[in-house]
């Protein structure tokens, strides 16, 4: 089967001892930082970046996702403890997670967490390696009409799945698409938007903007209600589940999987809502849904598999097509450009050591996650009792330092404190950030697809509608919009969100 | 604007932040003015630019209009001490980090951050960054080898 001799060359390149390691050292280090109130995947990834350029790309990519996978869990271990989500999708475990550590539960919650994670991981491991071929086959026979039209589906599914006002979503990616033309026009070679500002000239960095949205201005929102963070106190109880607690939730987790990597695999940051649809749906089927929200364990093993298996379904869309579905994916852009790495379906046949061992290192991720975790529940208990009023300036300081380690431009720093502040007042105002960034993310390559698609077709915009599969995914882009906006559906989406 | 007419007139998030799109549409295209735009057979440098800006005019206006319509949202206060202290101590650093190096750039932002929280205790916080200005420069100056400057003032690099 070729299925497993691709498996067999991933796991060769990623149990060397090298990545190996790199991989373990990834997940610690991800979840250290993820599991700081208020700090998300975004901003642990972009804090932690820097480390992995002196490594070889495969090496680097493995440390990243490992990175990557520690933050998500790290994420949902604050909101089990703490109840401080780190980000949209550790939301819901709240809602049961906390409960469960208030009844004395907390080391249940977390030990299914990570167990539910790992099932989901390793189930989603296999579905990201057996699409990956066919996909990417699909993804050689796009042209640049194709590409357009599927990124725009990307974006409209974007705009449906952000909160909050969906004119103001997308008025966020359009902020953002113009945001990523600033700088040198690649054909032309003439400054656009720069302002004379010679720091602006190179384009603006994607960790320069997405640790000013996402570290400096969360921080500024975070100072100013400082939240009595009630850590669980007292007992965790047992770590590991009972027969009984597995018995619950092994059908929830299977179910979260299958959501979460349908959902995750979307071009559109579906992964976000994976965690929502997980629990609706537990809570249905449930015999007695009166305990969610009390501290039902199918409640925190669905959604944090939906979750996992939605996080590592993302790398779908990137590993085949090159379209980084959320802004994690695009960071993920950002480090495999910087060792050469142009994503995109051609990665697959020539760097073959690289798309397979890092589908490899996500089930090691897995493991290493399950490893880490049980074990050092107790360490992330104490880091989390760490006051605030300590925890700020840490975060504030690694910021710094790491962004100036991108591109070792002081000015990178500045502009990034500006961007913390358009943020701020972003945030202040009501809008969605995380669309702004995707935007920004997908504008360079929107821009040249459709430049390309342009110049085939002499200037003729039929070319998005003559060609059938750029046809349907537009018509595909239009339906979803049009429903989201509808009032039956927009009033039902206000509720999902607002579970 | 008569009195009559502005108090009428209730400052939403949704108005603010539309005529704050509008603007920067207006300034994008303002500074895009000079670049060919080209056709769409031959497209120039700032038609894309162009363009976004034109779309994101229309939609801060969509959103103004919204602003006037829902009047239910109201504005949030900016809080000004924290934005002051933490944008100002990412900017010391950045202005300082070449000449002062890391030992000297982080606990001097650090120092200017610590005035953004009321909770900071002012001889713990000391001690505090004192140690983590050791723990970031053997973290990333020696563990990892970033070429970020030592202290260029001291060792000369």
């Amino acid at each position: 089967m070729e299925l497993f001799d691709n498996l067999a060359l991933g796991f060769s390149v990623a149990l060397s001892w090298q990545n190996l390691l790199l991989c373990f050292t990834g997940c610690l280090l991800g979840t250290l930082i993820g599991v700081l109130p208020g700090v998300g995947p975004i901003a642990t990834i972009a804090m932690l970046l820097p480390i992995t350029y002196g490594i070889d790309p495969a090496g680097a990519l493995i440390m990243l996702a490992g990175i990557y996978y520690g933050a998500q869990y790290g994420g949902s271990t604050s909101a089990i403890l703490v109840n401080i989500p780190g980000e949209a999708t550790a939301v819901v475990t709240t809602l049961d997670g906390h409960q469960m550590a208030r009844n004395g539960r907390a080391g249940a919650a977390l030990g299914i967490a990570a167990i539910g994670s790992f099932i989901a991981g390793s189930i989603t491991t296999l579905i990201v390696a057996a699409v990956g071929v066919p996909l990417t086959k699909l993804g050689m026979l796009f042209g640049a009409a194709e590409y357009f039209a599927l990124m725009v589906t990307g974006l409209v599914f974007a705009v449906v799945l952000a909160r909050g006002s969906v004119l103001k979503a997308i008025a966020m990616i359009f902020l953002g698409l113009l945001l990523s033309t600033v700088g040198t026009d690649v054909n032309t070679g003439q400054e656009r938007l720069t302002f004379g500002i010679s720091a602006l000239v190179d384009k603006i960095d994607f960790a320069v903007l997405a640790m000013g949205l996402f570290g400096f201005a969360e921080l500024l929102r975070s100072l100013e209600n400082p939240e009595a963070r009630d850590v669980v106190k007292g007992s965790l109880g047992k770590v590991l589940p009972t027969l009984q607690d597995l018995r619950d939730s092994l059908k929830p987790i299977l179910r979260g999987t299958g959501l979460g990597s349908i959902l995750g695999a979307l071009p559109g940051n579906g992964a976000v809502l994976a965690p929502f649809a997980s629990y609706a749906l537990e809570k249905k089927l449930a015999a007695d849904s009166s305990r969610f929200g009390k501290g039902a364990i199918e409640g925190v093993a669905g959604p944090e598999a939906a979750n996992n298996a939605g996080a590592q379904a993302a790398f779908i869309p990137l590993l085949t097509l090159g379209i980084p579905p959320n802004a994690v994916m695009a960071l993920m852009v950002g480090a495999m450009t910087i060792h050469g790495i142009v994503p995109g379906p051609q990665v697959m046949t020539r760097n073959p050591d690289l798309f397979w061992g890092m589908i490899a290192s996500m089930w090691i991720g897995n493991l290493a996650l399950l490893l880490i975790n049980l074990p050092l529940v107790g360490l992330w208990v104490r880091l989390l009792k760490v006051p605030f009023r300590l925890m700020f300036p840490a975060i504030l300081i690694f910021c710094c330092i790491g962004i100036y380690s991108v591109n070792n431009q002081p000015a990178d720093v500045m502009l990034t404190a500006f961007f913390g502040l358009v943020g701020y007042g972003l945030l202040k105002l009501g809008f969605e950030l995380a669309p702004l960034l995707l935007g920004f993310v997908l504008g360079g390559l929107l821009e040249d697809t459709f430049r390309r698609a342009m110049d085939l077709s002499h200037g003729s915009l039929m070319t998005f509608i003559e060609r059938p599969v750029s046809l349907g995914l537009l018509v595909l882009a239009a339906i979803v919009l049009v429903i989201a906006v509808l009032p039956a559906v927009a009033g039902k989406r206000q509720e999902v969100f607002a579970e | 604007m008569p009195a009559a007419i502005a108090s009428k007139i209730r400052l939403t998030p949704d108005l603010i932040g539309g005529l704050a799109m509008m603007l920067l549409a207006v300034i994008a295209i303002i500074s895009c003015w000079h670049l060919d735009t080209g056709s769409l057979a031959e497209i120039g440098p700032g038609l894309i630019p162009t363009g976004l800006a034109a779309i994101l005019f229309g939609l801060g206006a969509a959103v103004t209009f919204n602003g006037f319509r829902v009047r239910d949202t109201a504005l949030q206060s900016w809080r000004l001490r924290p934005i002051l202290f933490i944008l100002g101590a990412v900017l010391i650093f950045g202005l300082t980090v070449r000449s002062a190096g890391i030992a000297l750039a982080s606990p001097m932002a650090l120092l200017i951050a610590g005035g953004a929280s009321h909770e900071t205790r002012w001889m713990e916080y000391a001690v505090f960054v004192v140690a983590l200005t050791v723990f970031c420069t053997v973290l990333f100056r020696f563990l990892l080898g970033q070429p970020i400057p030592l202290a260029p003032w001291l060792v000369g690099y």
